[in-house]
This record gives C-alpha cells, structure tokens and sequence, in this order.
C-alpha cells in the first residue's frame, strides 16, 4: 500500500476548552499506488482535515498515517518538510500562487527547499511539465494575467515538479467553470496514467467523483466507499 | 528561481506595503545614527576650539604669579607672555568686564596663532581685544578703553611687610582691532567651549606699567616636548629667573643670596650650598622699662665673627645707638613687640622677653644695611614716616632721632638674636631665611644652586598644552552616547512600528507562507527568506535613514545653539559627520529593525500551512494561551511594586517600584487581553464587542498599549525631575531655612578679578574701600587656585578643577550647604581639616559624578608652589549647590600648598534679602578696582540648573517623539485593523448599523487601548518619582503633569480619530459584496 492510515481520530476544541468534535474517529483507509481516489462529503465532514493530514499540513491527535512506508506521526518537523517536498504534490482549491513570481517561478517554487538541485534541470522539468499542462506559451506570465483554469494548471505542474508519489488535491475545480473543470480533471487523470502517480481528490463534484478508480465519503468521522469506477 | 530571485520578486510586487516598514527602518536609522553623528559633531568643536585655542603651541611654562627673564624665552627658542588678571571697561563706564584675561604679547606671539601671522601691528596704548570681549563691551576699532591690572607683587601681599602700595594700574587704551579665532580669539590656559573675553597688549607696553620690566610669567614654545623644553629652560636658566639675586657684600668680597619674595622658600634654602642663615625682620617696638624704640630693624643670625658664639636663645646683641636709646647696658631686660600673621591677614603682635649680652659699637663692619631685605614699602623710602608695610604703622611715634637713623644707617639691624630665636619669632608660611651669606666665591654659589634648583621647584609649570586642550576634548558627557540614550523610547518606538508594519505586511502574505511550507521548504527557512526581505528593506531604509540623518544631526545642533542653549552655552557647533559613524548607525539600524521585525513576526511562522493557507493565522483556537502565565508575573511585579515602595529603601527603590508597577500594567493588560480571547456567553453590547475586538489581535494591542504607556512613563517621570525655575526667597526667614539648600542659605556670589586681602567683615578690611559701617552683611571669602571650570557649564573634560581655600568654621557655624562624608568620622565642614595632613576636597554631587567621573575617596592631584605633587582625596558632596564645578579645601590646607597665592577671590555673602540688591551694588562699586562681580545666589544656581533642565527637555521632547510616533502607530494598527475587518464591517452595516456607529466602534475599541496605555504609564511614573514629588510639595506643578498627560492623551486620541475617519470612509457594503 502507498497510504495506509490506522485509528485515525482528529478532534477540534472549542474555544472553552472543553466543548469538542470529533472529526474523524477511529478512521482506517487503505490506497494502492496508482490508483486514483475520490473523497465526496458535505461541508465540514471532515474532506479537507483528512487531506491536510496526509499532506502532513496538520496532525493526527490519535492513530497512524504511513505514507510510502512512512508514519507521519513520527516525523519531525524537518522530516515532515521533507515529506511535503518529496513524496506529496500539493494542489489547492484556491491554487496558492506565488503574485510576484512568474509561471515558470512558480512552478519552480518547491524546488526552493533543495538549495543542492541542478537547477538547469528542474527548470527543463518545469517547462516540460507546463508543456504538459497546455502552458508553454505563459512562461513569463505572472498568475494575474492568467484565467482561473490557467492558475489552477500551474498549481498542477508545481504538485508535480519534484515527481512525487501521492498527488493531493483539495477541490481543485471548486473555482473553475465546468468546461475548465473537464479540463483540469482530464489533465490530472493523464497524469496518473502516465506518471503513474496516485492521486486522492476531495471534492463536492460528484462528476468529477465519478472520474476517479475509488469513491469514498466521509460518514461521522469514517471512510465509506460508495462507487468504483469501470 | 531561487531565493534571491523570490526575494527580489517579493520586493518588487510589496512595494507599496514594504513603504511602511521601510519609512520605519529610515526613522530608526536615522535617530539612531543622528545621535551618533551629534556625539561626533559635538567632539568635532571641541577638538576644532582646542585647536584654535592652542594654535601652533604645543607646550608651555606657565609661572602664575612668578617672572622670568623675557631673555629667558628667547634663548630657548619660545615667546614670551605677561598674562595678568584684569577687568576692562569703557572710558564712558557704560559696560564693564571683571574678569578678563590681559595679555602682553610680543609680535611673535601672533606667529604660534592658528592663522601663523599678526592681524595687525600693535603700537603702543593700543589693544586688540577678541570677539567676545569686544561684543559684551560693545567696542571696535578705534574706541577707547581703560584696562585695570594688579601690579603683581613679587611678594604674596598675604605676607607681613609684604607693603601697601597702589597695587591697581590702570591703562587707557585703543582698541587697535578685534581678532577672530584664528588670531588667538580663544587663546586661554583652561579648556572651555565658551572663550576667555581677552585683551591683548604690547608686552614692553604692559610690563612696564605693571612695574615688571623685562619679565613675563608664560612661555609658549611650538615644538619641544615638556621634558625637552624642561631641559631648554634648565639650560640657559639663571638665578633671576628664580627671583634670586646673589648680591655682593661690602665687606670682605662676600656675597648674599636673597629673593626678591623677600623670604627664602624651603626648596631654595635646600638647594642652596650652605651658608650663612640670616632672617631680618621688622619689630614694633624694642623696649626697656619706660624707653621704647618703635619700628627697628633686628636680625637673626648665628655670626659668631661678630656675636658671641654661645649667644643663647634669650640673650640679645644691642648695637651702641640703640643701647643709648633705651639705656641698658650689658646684663639689662628689654622687650620685644612684633607682628606675626594670623588667619585672614589678621596681624597678632606677640612679645618677648631678652637679655642683653652685648653691645656693638656702631663702627663695627658688620653693622650695615645690608641685612634688611628688600621690604616693599620701605627700602625705597626716604623719610622712615613714608613707610607703608602693609600693616596698620603708627607714624607719629617716630621720633627726630628714628629719622636720622634710618637717613643715616638706613635698614642696618638695631639688634641681633641667634637665628632659632628668630625663626622662632618670626618665620612664616613663605620661609624663615630672609638671606643666606657667603664668604666668597658667588660664581661657585650660583653655579651649585642653579644646577640643584629646577624650574619647577621655583614654582614654574611645564604643560604639554596641545596634548593636554586635545585630552580635555574628550568630554565627561559624550554627546553621542547622550542622544541615543534620551532617543532611545523613540528608537524603540520606531523599532516597534518597522516591527509591526513588517508583521502586517507577512501576515498579509500568510497565504505565500503556508504554501512554502505546503510544498516542503523547513519553517526556518521560510522565516530567514522573510526576514532577508526584510533586512534588504532594513538596509534600503537606513541608507535613507542614514541621510537623513544629517538633517536630524544639523536640527540637533541648531536646536542646542538655540532653545537648548542653556545645555552647552553659546556655541556654534560644527557640523562633522565621520563616515565610520555613518557606516555604524545605518549597520545598528539594520540591526534594530531587523529585531522589530523578528520579534513582530515571530509567532506568523509558528502556525500550521492549514491554517495559513486558509489565512486564518490570526484566529487559530490553537494558539489560545493561557492567562496563568501573565497574571503569575503580573501579581509579582505588582507585589514586588508594593515591596519596594514601602521598604523604605529611598528614591530608587520608588523607581523600581515604578518600573514593576508599569510591568505589572501590561501584564494584567495582556491577561484581560487573553480573557476576552475566550469569549463568553454572547455579546452583551457594542462596548463587549469592542474589547473582543481589541483582543482579536493581542500582540498589535499589547505593543500599543506597552508603547504608549513606556513612553507615557519616560516623559511624566523625567518632568518630574525637572527643577522648577528658582526666583528670589521671599521672606528674611528663608535664609536660616535654606541653610542646607544649593544656595547655602547666602544672598549673594561673587568673584573678583584681582584678589582681596582684606578681611570685609572687619571695621578695617570696609574701611578699605570706604564701605558703610552700617552695611549689612557677613562675607565668606575664599582662596582660589585657578583651575578647569568642572561645572556643567563646560562641555570639556576637568582635568584639573578650580581649587577653592575655605575656612570650615564659617561654613559649619552657619550650617551651610549640607555636606555629605564618605566616613562618619568627618564631623561637619570641620571634615575638611582632619587631624593628618591630608588634603580632603569637598565637591558638588554632579561635578564628583559627571564632569570629574569620580566617587568618594577617589583623588586628584595638584602640583604645589613648589612643584611638588599633592593629592586632594574626595570625601565629601554637597547637593545641587552654586558652589558646583569647584574642589573646596581647608584655607589652612590651601595655604600651605600655596603660600604665594595671596588674597581671596571667591565671596558668599550673607545679607538680608529685602537689602541683598543694595549690599551687591554697594560692594561692586567699592571693590571695582579688584572687579568684584556679585550676583543673587538663587540666580547662580538657577543657571546650573537650567543645564539640567535643559537637558531633562531635549530627553521629554525625543521622548514626546517617541510617544507621537507610538500615536501614529496607533492610528496604523487602527486602519490595518478596519482594512482586515472591512467585510465585517459591511456585514455590520448591512444589519443596520449607521457609518458613524461603525466609526464610533471602532475608535472606542482603540481608544480603550491608549486609555490603558495613558494610564499605567502615567500611575507607575507616578509611584516611580514620588519621593521627589513629596520633596517639592510646594514647588511641585501638579498641573503643569496634568496638562502634559492631557496633551499627550489628545495627541494620542487625535491620530485614533483621524485614523478611524480615513479608514471608514463611505460604505462598507462592497466589501462584504466582494467576499
């Protein structure tokens, strides 16, 4: 398995202190590399807490998360930096880009962390990938002058600059039309199939769902698989 | 991309935001850096007026009331200078100087000037006078003007026989020019920031109506070193340099060694080959039963050529005329009467009982009047009833016979006693020997003394004079260090602000941070790529900082020309910014913004990416912290508040007090913070509402508060110490009340330009300058050894001070100016005279501390008449006194180091208050010659205490700075808040709240924050300076304190209100539309 996650409970407090709600309880989950996943539920079911989790973006209070062989758990905060850079690409509902730097910029951003990198090389990774994603042409173009759909498809290039194993995406097409959210889902579903990367989608989208190898929803605090794909 | 690319990027696309931080950075630098280059401007001056006061001298030889050879300078290659104590007037008397520097000078004296050359040539009866002198008379070219000088005694006139003579020359002059510094303008012995007023006249012109012809008291050389020009002047140096004459005798070949000081000081007895030891003196009476002989000669000399050799102590040798005077013969009793001095020239006759043993007949050889010294006042007289020898004579008891005797053998001794009978009688504080005799070879003798006695053991002075004016230039107070100090709430204002810009800008950009640490860059490392940001504004800001910083610098230095004159007195400073400082400032610039920064955005980057991805940094449950914490230390601060204040422990135990008291303020501040952080049940009313608020961003409202109430308590704390303006006491009572105060309880101080020998307080001493028998008023003269003026009047380092010769008792019977001792041991002023003979200094509080930088027990050293080190141990302080910037030693004491220093120069007078305006008037125009300047006491303290006013006001006014700009601090957290909070705002008006509610909300939400501020700073600086506001109860201007906080409240309510108008300007509904 690529993801395995054990007894996986994630409480928040309120602000007394005392008054609490478990967001997922005793969850466990198992994903095979590869395969591509969907996780629907409604709004505060706890979608974006787990993928923050395995995006080691916030801790678990009890249970495991191994990732690539890995308890995030026991990482610490450099191992848990290392994670983010290594093994996850990250792609954001609101895509996150940096206003001041350029699309090439931005994609290159996660290489910042490697200071050791050839830098030559990553920056022809970076092209290719923006190739990849339909953006040659945009090289030079800061993320003001793009379209929704073109911000979104940096974020993608930049969650895949540094080849990592576990794609996460937190509702990556809850700000783009539907055509633009084709599009996107296409781009990443070619990506799994080529790059062989797995990819976890929260989503409210129940089309975008469908996309995916696995459906899940999140139920009280638990994983409940509901539709596989053909 | 790599970080310098993300960085530069960040900086690019941030500008406007970065604008803030940026202006902070400058302001900080340019404070900081400012002061810096103040402390060198401040040095420049010093160093560039010592320059100009030295010229081309590098050391001199300084005499004070002891005269060389004018040849003496020329052969040893310097220039010779008569420098002499004097005041100048206008012949129209419409404008006088008492103490003024005349100076005799040859032309080449204007070639050690700075300017190497002559402004003009000086003919005779002409004068240059220097810039000040001229301004504070009103004179230029062409006017005339009369100079008065003591003609210098060559013996002190402290001394008995030491004549009466009109001591006082006057000179009428022209002025020939006025010079400017760079022709000796500032010329002078002593460092001062303010120049000597200075007149400058021909030498030959001075020394002869001086009576000094041929002789000066200063040697200036421009190149040898002490040693090297020690070793020149020890070269060509001869006996009359010293004063001596070796003199031959008519009989026998033989010779006299005398002094032109009359007695024979100990080091030149020493270094004399032994001789003959005579002592000649003048009796008042000589006396055998009813016959007396008033007014003789007589000699103290172990002769036995011509006396007996077992002459004992209480036998006499009469010569014939005298024995026929009174009638005796061998065997036969007669009396003594003759003077000796008490204290305060006080004659006391004293008498003696002796036996005749002989009688010389009047052909003997040695009977001649070589033996009689030469008495000023008498030698030269024709008639004996001219005599004048400086006491009280009653002329009307010489007799025809007296006349003929003195016509016909002039000073020769009527009698003679061995010479411990002598000396007994008669030997004084100036020396025992009036002569010391040799049977012959005088060549030998003069060649022995001169090679044994060095120059400075005849009382000259060898000075390094640049390295000395160059050492004084480095001020007890450095200006630099004092302006970062008196900035430093403003500094810190400044880094609080850069910090809190930074934190708004980062924050702004929480987003950017959380996906930094998303994609896997170490938390660390998003912090340093931050913070390079930060420090590229840092040092984008203290370049301009640093420029403007010579504007600071330059308002500084006229500011302290100007308003704060009283600090430094009437300088013009130059303005002299070091590039090294420059280099610093805007380096520590960097360095303090960059610690705002860090500090301001510590926490931002302690939060999780998800939470700074969602930017909501700010509202993160996670980061609720514990109001255990604040209100544990704030509870011991508070007790330890409470501890100090009543622990009895004294001032600075108030201020401490004060200073946890204010801790204790913000930590109850940041626990009410934390509290409301928790919320509660719901919201009561829109004031709940606003303390919630208030508490949304802890960190932006606690620096506020902790800012303004920091900067609250510098400047209430510091008015609290200032003193408030002194006027003239009221009531006659006050005089026994203010004993103990800085004014000692006198009317009136004073200074003389010649000195004063006689004893004001006597019937004689004011029927000497005709004064009113009735004038009411007691003086406290006091002897003076000039020295560096140690006051904080002067910005140069007192290297040595001005040495005052007090008698204890009139301090002590009066209680005057409580004095303080290191010991218990030393009771009252009485301290000053311990039993061992050590030389115990009393001085001002703020001259032990500030000008002299020493403590009690610490000492300083003195050379004496005799060139011999002497050191002055600190044992005592007087607080807050006029008598500042001076060392007072034991009268006693001072005489003896310095016998030649005759007469008093210093004068507290005791007066009744409703007359102390005629008793001054009355007394400056009695002693005009002697120049004697009086003015009020409470007026010359008042001066020293502007200083520190003046100081206290450059250190409110930075710190009125700092609080103006914690103001607009205020105001910036104020518009941030509302920018951050515009949706909610459009909510709130969408739910029917009115923009001007809206406004009213949000200035009532801050104007909680500078109430809290405004008032924990105002009650710890309170409880911080109590005791000094109880010690001033009367003088205390309670409402001068309130209306300081009530301007600082407004200016601080000001910047809230406007920040509140510009921030909710029109509607706020498109915001809500826009999320």
């Amino acid at each position: 398995m690529l993801l395995e996650i054990k007894n996986l409970t994630k409480t928040y407090r309120a602000l007394d202190g005392i008054h609490a709600v478990d967001v997922l309880r005793d969850l466990h989950w198992q994903v095979a590399p590869g395969e591509t996943v969907a996780i629907l539920g409604p709004s505060g079911s706890g979608k974006s807490t787990l993928l923050n989790i395995l995006g080691a973006l916030d801790r678990v209070d009890h249970g495991e998360v191994w990732v690539g062989g890995q308890d995030l758990a026991q990482l610490d905060e450099r191992g848990l930096a290392l994670y983010r850079n290594e093994t996850v690409g990250f792609i954001f509902q609101l895509h996150h880009l940096l206003p001041q730097c350029t699309v090439l910029e931005n994609v290159l951003v996660p290489t910042l962390a490697k200071p050791g990198a050839d830098r030559g090389a990553l920056r022809d990774r970076a092209r290719e990938l923006l190739a990849a994603v339909g953006l040659e042409h945009r090289l030079r173009h800061l993320p003001g002058q793009l379209s929704g759909g073109e911000r979104q498809r940096v974020a993608v290039a930049r969650a895949l600059i540094h080849r990592p194993k576990l794609v996460l995406a937190d509702e990556p097409t809850g700000a783009l039309d539907r055509d633009s959210a084709g599009r996107l889902v296409d781009l990443l579903l070619e990506i799994n199939a080529t790059q062989q990367v797995t990819l976890v989608v929260v989503t409210h989208a129940v089309d975008v769902a469908q996309r995916m190898q696995r459906v899940f929803e999140i139920e009280h605090g638990q994983l409940v698989e509901r539709v596989a794909r053909e | 991309m790599n970080n310098w690319t993300l960085i530069t990027r960040s900086l690019r696309f941030y500008w406007r935001t970065h604008l803030g931080v940026l202006l902070g950075a400058a302001l900080g630098t340019m404070v900081l850096t400012g002061s810096l280059l103040v402390g060198d401007s401040v040095k420049a001056t010093l160093v560039q007026q010592a320059q100009l006061r030295v010229g081309r001298v590098e050391t001199v030889m300084a005499g004070g009331d002891r005269f060389f050879r004018e040849t003496l300078a020329w052969e040893v290659g310097a220039v010779p200078v008569l420098l002499l104590n004097g005041s100048v007037s206008r012949v129209d008397a419409a404008a006088r100087v008492n103490q003024a520097q005349v100076l005799g000078v040859p032309e080449a004296f204007w070639s050690l000037s700075p300017a190497g050359r002559s402004p003009a040539t000086l003919r005779e009866s002409a004068a240059f006078l220097n810039t000040r002198l001229a301004a504070q008379l009103g004179l230029k070219a062409g006017d005339t003007l009369v100079v008065r000088v003591e003609k210098p005694g060559l013996f002190s006139r402290d001394a008995p026989l030491s004549g009466e003579e009109n001591e006082v020359a006057a000179l009428r002059v022209t002025v020939a020019g006025v010079v400017e510094d760079a022709h000796f303008g500032r010329f002078g012995l002593q460092a001062s920031q303010v120049p000597p007023m200075s007149i400058f006249l021909p030498l030959q012109g001075l020394q002869q109506r001086v009576g000094l012809p041929g002789r000066c008291n200063l040697l200036l050389a421009e190149k040898p070193a002490p040693v090297a020009l020690q070793a020149a002047v020890q070269k060509c140096w001869q006996l009359a340099d010293a004063g001596l004459e070796l003199r031959a005798l008519e009989s026998g070949g033989a010779f006299e060694l005398r002094t032109e000081r009359v007695f024979l000081e100990p080091q030149i007895v020493a270094a004399a080959p032994r001789g003959t030891d005579t002592l000649t003196y003048l009796v008042n009476e000589i006396r055998a039963g009813e016959k007396a002989t008033p007014y003789s000669m007589m000699t103290a000399v172990d002769a036995p050529d011509f006396l007996p050799s077992d002459l004992a102590e209480h036998e006499i040798v009469l010569n014939a005329w005298l024995a026929e005077d009174l009638g005796v013969q061998p065997g036969d009793a007669v009396d003594l009467k003759y003077f000796s001095m008490g204290d305060r020239r006080k004659l006391e006759e004293r008498s003696a009982k002796f036996t005749v043993r002989a009688v010389l007949p009047m052909d003997q050889p040695e009977l001649n009047g070589s033996w009689m010294p030469n008495f000023p006042g008498l030698s030269d007289k024709e008639s004996c009833r001219e005599w004048k020898p400086g006491f009280d004579m009653d002329v009307s008891r010489f007799r025809d016979k007296d006349e003929l005797y003195w016509k016909t053998y002039r000073g020769t001794p009527k009698a003679f006693v061995n010479l411990a009978a002598g000396r007994g009688m008669w030997g004084n504080r100036w020396g025992d020997l009036t002569a010391i005799r040799y049977p012959a070879e005088g060549g030998a003798v003069s060649k022995a003394l001169l090679e044994r006695l060095t120059p400075e053991q005849a009382g000259f002075h060898f000075l390094a004079f640049r390295e000395q004016a160059l050492a004084a230039t480095r001020a007890p107070v450095d200006f630099g260090q004092l302006f970062l100090s008196f900035s430093c709430f403003l500094l810190g204002a400044a880094a609080v602000l850069t910090g809190l810009l930074f934190a708004f800008s980062v924050e702004q950009r929480q987003s950017e941070i959380g996906l930094l640490l998303a994609v896997g860059l170490p938390p660390a490392r998003v912090r340093r790529l931050f913070l390079c940001e930060g420090v590229l504004l840092a040092l984008i800001g203290s370049v301009l900082g640093a420029g403007a910083a010579v504007g600071y610098t330059r308002a500084v230095l006229y500011a302290l020309g100007t308003v704060w004159r009283g600090a430094v007195g009437a300088v013009h400073f130059v303005f002299a910014p070091q590039p090294l400082t420059l280099l610093v400032g805007a380096g520590a610039g960097v360095f303090v913004a960059l610690l705002g920064m860090s500090w301001a955005s510590r926490r931002l980057f302690k939060n999780s990416p998800r939470v700074l991805l969602a930017g909501h940094a700010e509202a993160d449950p996670s980061r609720q912290a514990s109001i255990l914490g604040p209100i544990l230390l704030g509870a011991f601060c508070l007790a330890g508040a409470f501890g100090l204040a009543f622990a009895g422990l004294g001032a600075e135990s108030f201020f401490g007090a004060g200073t946890l008291l204010l801790l204790a303020g913000i930590f109850g501040v940041q626990s009410w913070l934390r509290l409301q952080a928790y919320g509660g049940a719901g919201l009561g009313s829109l004031a709940e509402m606003g303390f919630r608020n208030a508490a949304r961003r802890r960190g932006r409202s606690l620096a506020t508060v902790a800012v303004l109430a920091g900067g609250v308590f510098v400047v209430v704390a510091v008015d609290s110490f200032r003193q408030r303006p002194l006027q003239a006491p009221a009531e006659e009572s006050a005089a026994s009340e203010s004993r103990a105060t800085g004014t000692g309880g006198f009317a009136l101080v004073g200074e003389s330009a010649l000195p004063v020998y006689e004893d004001l307080n006597t019937a004689q001493g004011r029927e000497a300058f005709a004064l009113g028998k009735d004038l009411e008023f007691r003086a406290v003269p006091m002897r003076v050894r000039e020295g560096d003026d140690a006051s904080c009047l002067n910005l140069n380092r007192a290297l040595q001070p001005r040495l005052l010769g007090v008698n204890p008792h009139d301090l002590e019977t009066r209680g005057a100016f409580g004095v303080r001792w290191r010991l218990e041991k030393f009771p009252g002023w009485h301290g000053l005279e311990p039993e061992a003979a050590d030389v115990v200094g009393v001085v001002d509080e703020a001259t032990l501390r500030w000008a002299l930088q020493k403590g009690l027990g610490d000492t300083l050293e003195y050379r004496d008449d005799q060139g011999r080190v002497f050191s002055v141990r600190l044992e005592g302080v007087i607080k807050g006194s006029l008598l500042q910037g001076n060392v007072l030693i034991a009268e006693k004491r001072f005489t003896e180091k310095f016998p030649g220093q005759g007469g008093y120069r210093f004068f507290l007078i005791d007066a009744p208050v409703s007359k102390a305006e005629a008793v001054a008037g009355e007394l400056s125009r009695a002693l005009q010659d002697r120049g004697l300047e009086l003015v009020p006491a409470w007026r010359r303290l008042a001066e020293f205490q502007a200083v520190e006013n003046t100081y206290l006001s450059i250190f409110q006014v930075l710190g009125a700075l700092g609080v103006l700009l914690s103001s607009v601090g205020v105001a910036i957290v104020l518009g941030r808040n509302v920018l951050e909070r515009r949706a909610e705002f459009g909510l709130l008006e969408a739910t029917g709240f009115r923009p001007g509610q809206l406004r009213l909300l949000v200035f009532a939400e801050h104007c909680w924050l500078i109430a809290w501020g405004l008032c924990i700073g105002t009650v710890s600086a309170v409880l911080a300076v109590w005791p000094s506001l109880r010690e001033r109860q009367a003088g205390f201007a309670w409402q001068e304190m309130a209306g300081l906080v009530l301007v600082l409240t407004a200016g601080c309510v000001f910047w809230a209100w406007l920040a509140t108008l510009l921030a909710l300007r029109g509607s706020q509904l498109p915001a809500l539309r826009s999320e």
